[in-house]
């Protein structure tokens, strides 16, 4: 189920991100937080998922163009080699989802916790 | 635990959507940054053009085919002239897009709004020349009917067409990393360029280092090492007598200081510490030659523009071609401007420019060397008050200042700073040191008109020299060459006269009306030549006319003509010239200078007693091994470039003026007029006044150059007995910049197999060379040949970046692909095809 879970997420990422912009990778991972079985690690899934998501679109324009070489020339910029930068790249969505859901499904926790 | 983790996530997660929406300190927001669908990850996409595409445009009238050939250049197939520009516009707007707004930018001094604070300075300087202002001006007074107007409104149509267009994935890298969004493009921006290029190529105010230096060593000295004509004489218009002519005279010995003046004021460019020369070692040069001298018995034409070099280019290669609609053959061209006339060039364009600047068509080639006329005069105004001024003296009464509120705005449309910029009849005015100056200065009064647009109409030299006429400023050396074997050249510009002694290269009085210009050069007097009976027809910046056969005044401090020298001398030992001879010349390694210089360089050296003899006689031995060519591998160049740095060091001691900091030369005196010394052995120029106990001659200066530059060498560089250790591409490298000097998108540290001098001339910092290199022959069909260093894509990530230049290092050239029609191209070279339709009514 962890692997569907992430397969799902990095789904949605690819189509919010699309569709919306990077920010949506911030509800995703809310949303996964949210949703995710209590017990289950849905910071680390939803990391996982989001990294997943920018990299599956980051080898889609790689089959259309040189992203290999937009990390060297920009990577450089910011101080970083290519490789960093694009480890940053995937880095960000994962830590940006990943801390979202784990909020939300603490969150939920105390919601539940309260209700009790 | 309980807390920790929920509140380290919460810090993450508040730490990454501040970050990502609003940036930190130096960092753009980086979510929108790294967001792989609309951030910079998107460049990776657009770094190749579409295969197929079609797009609307708005004004187009009839559909326009385009076609990019594989080395990225697009043919633009149009019904109508306006209709090409227009889609010119488009394809440059689609590769060069941050370009055309920098450099627009950049003219108009409101780089804050892009840049921000950092670039207060650069703008403010930049108003101060008015140039925006001028532009402005100028196009209001614009005729919109003419050719110029309807060119330049087209051509924004198609910039604006992309611009309105453009996706968050098309948008340009640099755009990304500056949080910025395109300027719509006017078309007065057309003019802006052009006083751009006016500012590049025409904005010399050597009056201020000339009054320095008159102060310094006396009015007689100063005329004699900057003089109005140059010492050799190579000039453009052949003849009569032999040249190159040396008019060697002995030089006036320098006056005792006047310290007031020689103090302060500006710095002028030349002269640092370091550089590989006294003088400038750049330019440009374009040379034509006649069927009688050439191998195939066609006119052959060359031309390679020198400029500073960036990343992307300044040039853009595009072929643009006009047919009546629905005749297959193309209409011919017509005299006049008419906007459904035919058309079919080929060459370089600069981004912002309607047409090409440089190229052929089916009959006709020409290129342009810069002519570096004086049509700047400064004039010592006396004002009102001299903080804030209202009125400026002239004739005895007071006359308004016309003054402009000059606002900087931020990125975000904040005012960064305030200013005002005051302008007399004759233009800006500014502090030269101590003295209120107003510039006159003939690119703020005009411009290249529509010569460039009608001289790529035509049919034949006499078509193409009449267009030119139009042209007032930046004048140009323009060589131009046809099919039917004609060859011609003439400085095109407006060449303005003076009261007086005619000369401009000292402040004039700017209380009396008369100190003004009052008319200029008839066309009759125009540095010119055609079918000269040598055969061939050279410029290369250097003095355009002898003076023996004009003395007037064009200008001063002419660069040494030995790039002229070199191509001269090849051309006139190669009585069967072929396309494959002129590419090579292009980047040839022999030098004039070094063949000036090294033999009596080697005849003073021997005859000197030398207290450091040891040194002496292996820097002669050394020196004397070498070739006289800057090959990258040649291991003695070295010697020669610091034996003459050392030499102006000791030389021209006298022109240090003192002052607070590094004691530095006002100015340095051309290697003219340094070989106009070697060949004096009694001047007491030799002296250096700076040893109080004693008196050099010439023979002391040279062996203790000669001394000094093999121990530099040494020291930078090691035992000239290590193989390959003073190999001249260590000493000396190319490096060419993004526009916004971003090394990771620059091409630094290259091997360039140029020198100081040589016809391919690098500077001493590498970033200035031959923007681009074209050699034409003239046959029955015309065949173009050229490159440029860099690529025609704008984009940092596209392979077409800087695609072009390993061949620009070799010296290779590339066959221009010249198709009649669109179906022409062979499918194996068309790289994408694009078609724009009428519509899109925005």
């Amino acid at each position: 189920m962890t692997y569907i879970r992430v397969a799902l997420i990095a789904a949605a990422t690819v189509v919010a991100t699309t569709l919306l912009g990077w920010w949506s990778v911030a509800a995703i991972g809310t949303v996964a937080g949210l949703i995710t079985p209590v017990g289950r690690r849905a910071g680390l899934e939803a990391a996982a998922g989001a990294a997943l998501g920018w990299a599956a679109i980051l080898a889609a324009s790689a089959l259309s163009g040189p992203v290999w070489t937009v990390a060297q020339r920009v990577g450089p910029v910011f101080r970083v080699p290519g490789f960093g930068f694009l480890a940053i790249a995937i880095a960000f969505p994962a830590l940006l989802a990943g801390s979202a859901a784990r909020l939300a499904s603490e969150a939920r926790r105390w919601t539940n916790v309260a209700d009790h | 635990m309980r807390i920790v983790r929920p509140g380290l996530a919460a810090l993450v997660f508040a730490t990454l959507l501040v970050v990502g929406f609003g940036g930190a300190g130096p960092l753009p927001p980086i979510g929108a940054l790294l967001d792989p669908w609309r951030g910079v990850w998107a460049a990776a996409s657009a770094a190749s053009l579409p295969r197929r595409g079609a797009e609307p445009i708005p004004g187009v009238t009839d559909t326009v085919r385009v076609v990019y050939d594989d080395r990225a250049v697009p043919h633009i197939f149009a019904g109508t002239e306006l209709d090409a520009y227009r889609a010119l516009g488009y394809v440059v707007a689609r590769d060069r897009l941050f370009q055309l707004e920098l450099q627009t930018r950049a003219t108009a001094g409101t780089l804050t709004e892009l840049l921000g604070p950092a670039a207060l300075a650069t703008d403010r300087s930049q108003r101060s020349l008015g140039l925006a202002w001028s532009a402005e001006r100028e196009w209001a007074a614009t005729d919109s009917a003419s050719i110029m107007a309807r060119a330049a409104t087209a051509y924004a149509q198609g910039v604006n067409a992309w611009i309105d267009g453009l996706g968050p994935r098309d948008l340009p890298l640099e755009y990304h990393l500056l949080r910025a969004r395109p300027l719509r493009w006017k078309p007065q921006y057309t003019l802006y360029l052009m006083k751009r290029m006016g500012y590049t190529l025409a904005y010399d105010t050597f009056e201020r280092q000339r009054d320095r230096l008159t102060a310094l060593i006396g009015e007689a000295a100063a005329n004699a090492l900057f003089p109005a004509h140059s010492p050799i004489q190579e000039p453009i218009q052949p003849g009569p007598g032999r040249h190159p002519r040396f008019d060697f005279t002995p030089l006036p010995p320098p006056q005792p200081p006047r310290l007031s003046r020689a103090i302060g004021g500006d710095r002028g460019r030349s002269g640092a510490m370091g550089e590989w020369s006294g003088e400038a070692e750049v330019g440009s040069n374009n040379w034509a030659v006649s069927p009688k001298r050439s191998a195939s018995g066609y006119a052959l034409l060359a031309g390679d523009p020198h400029l500073d070099l960036s990343l992307p280019s300044i040039w853009y290669e595009a072929h643009l071609v006009v047919a009546r609609p629905g005749s297959p053959a193309l209409a011919p061209a017509r005299r006049g401007g008419e906007a459904d006339g035919g058309l079919d060039v080929y060459g370089v364009t600069i981004p912002g420019v309607p047409g090409i600047v440089i190229g052929f068509n089916r009959d006709v080639a020409w290129s342009f060397t810069n002519t570096g006329s004086d049509v700047l005069d400064l004039y010592v105004e006396t004002l009102d008050h001299n903080d804030s001024p209202t009125q400026y003296l002239l004739d005895g009464t007071w006359r308004p200042l016309e003054r402009r509120l000059e606002r900087y705005l931020g990125p975000k449309g904040e005012v960064l700073d305030e200013g005002t910029v005051s302008y007399t009849h004759r233009g800006p005015v500014a502090m030269s040191g101590n003295r209120p100056t107003s510039v006159r200065w003939l690119v703020l009064e005009t411009g290249a008109g529509d010569a460039l647009i009608q001289a790529q109409k035509a049919q034949n030299v006499d078509q193409w020299l009449s267009a030119m006429e139009a042209f007032k400023t930046p004048a140009q050396n323009g060589v131009v060459a046809d099919r039917a074997g004609t060859i011609a050249i003439r400085s095109s510009g407006m060449f303005p006269i003076r009261p007086g002694d005619g000369r401009g290269d000292r402040f004039q009085d700017g209380t009396a009306s008369q100190a003004d210009w009052t008319s200029y050069w008839p066309l009759a007097r125009y540095p010119f030549a055609r079918n000269p009976a040598q055969g061939y027809l050279v410029s290369a910046n250097q003095e355009p006319k002898d003076p023996r056969v004009d003395p007037g005044y064009l200008g001063n401090n002419w660069p040494s003509p030995w790039r002229a020298i070199r191509i001269n001398l090849l051309l006139r030992h190669d009585s069967a010239v072929t396309v494959e001879a002129m590419r090579r010349y292009q980047t040839d390694p022999g030098s004039a200078r070094a063949d000036a210089f090294v033999p009596l360089l080697l005849e003073i050296g021997r005859a000197a007693e030398a207290a450091e003899a040891a040194a002496l006689r292996q820097a002669i031995e050394l020196l004397a091994q070498w070739d006289r060519r800057y090959t990258r591998d040649n291991p003695r160049a070295v010697l020669f470039e610091f034996t003459m740095q050392e030499l102006q060091s000791r030389l021209w001691d006298e022109l240090i003026a003192p002052g607070p900091g590094t004691a530095r030369r006002v100015a340095t005196p051309g290697d003219a007029v340094l070989l106009q010394a070697l060949h004096d052995s009694a001047t007491t120029w030799w002296d250096d006044r700076r040893t109080a106990n004693a008196v050099e001659t010439r023979a002391d200066v040279v062996a203790t150059s000669l001394a000094a530059a093999l121990e530099r060498a040494r020291a930078a560089f090691g035992d000239p007995a290590t193989p390959d250790a003073w190999r001249w591409d260590r000493a000396h490298r190319g490096n060419i910049y993004h526009l916004l000097r971003i090394p990771s998108f620059s091409a630094l540290n290259l091997s360039v197999p140029s020198g100081p001098s040589t016809i391919s001339p690098s500077s001493g910092d590498g970033t200035h060379s031959a923007s681009w290199r074209m050699v034409v022959e003239l046959g029955p069909e015309v065949r173009g040949f050229g490159v440029y260093p860099g690529g025609q894509s704008g984009n940092p990530a596209s392979p077409r970046y800087q695609d072009r230049l390993p061949r620009w290092l070799n010296g290779d050239l590339d066959t221009l692909r010249f198709p009649r029609s669109a179906g022409e191209l062979e499918p194996g070279r068309t790289a994408a095809t694009l078609t724009l339709i009428p519509g899109g009514a925005r």
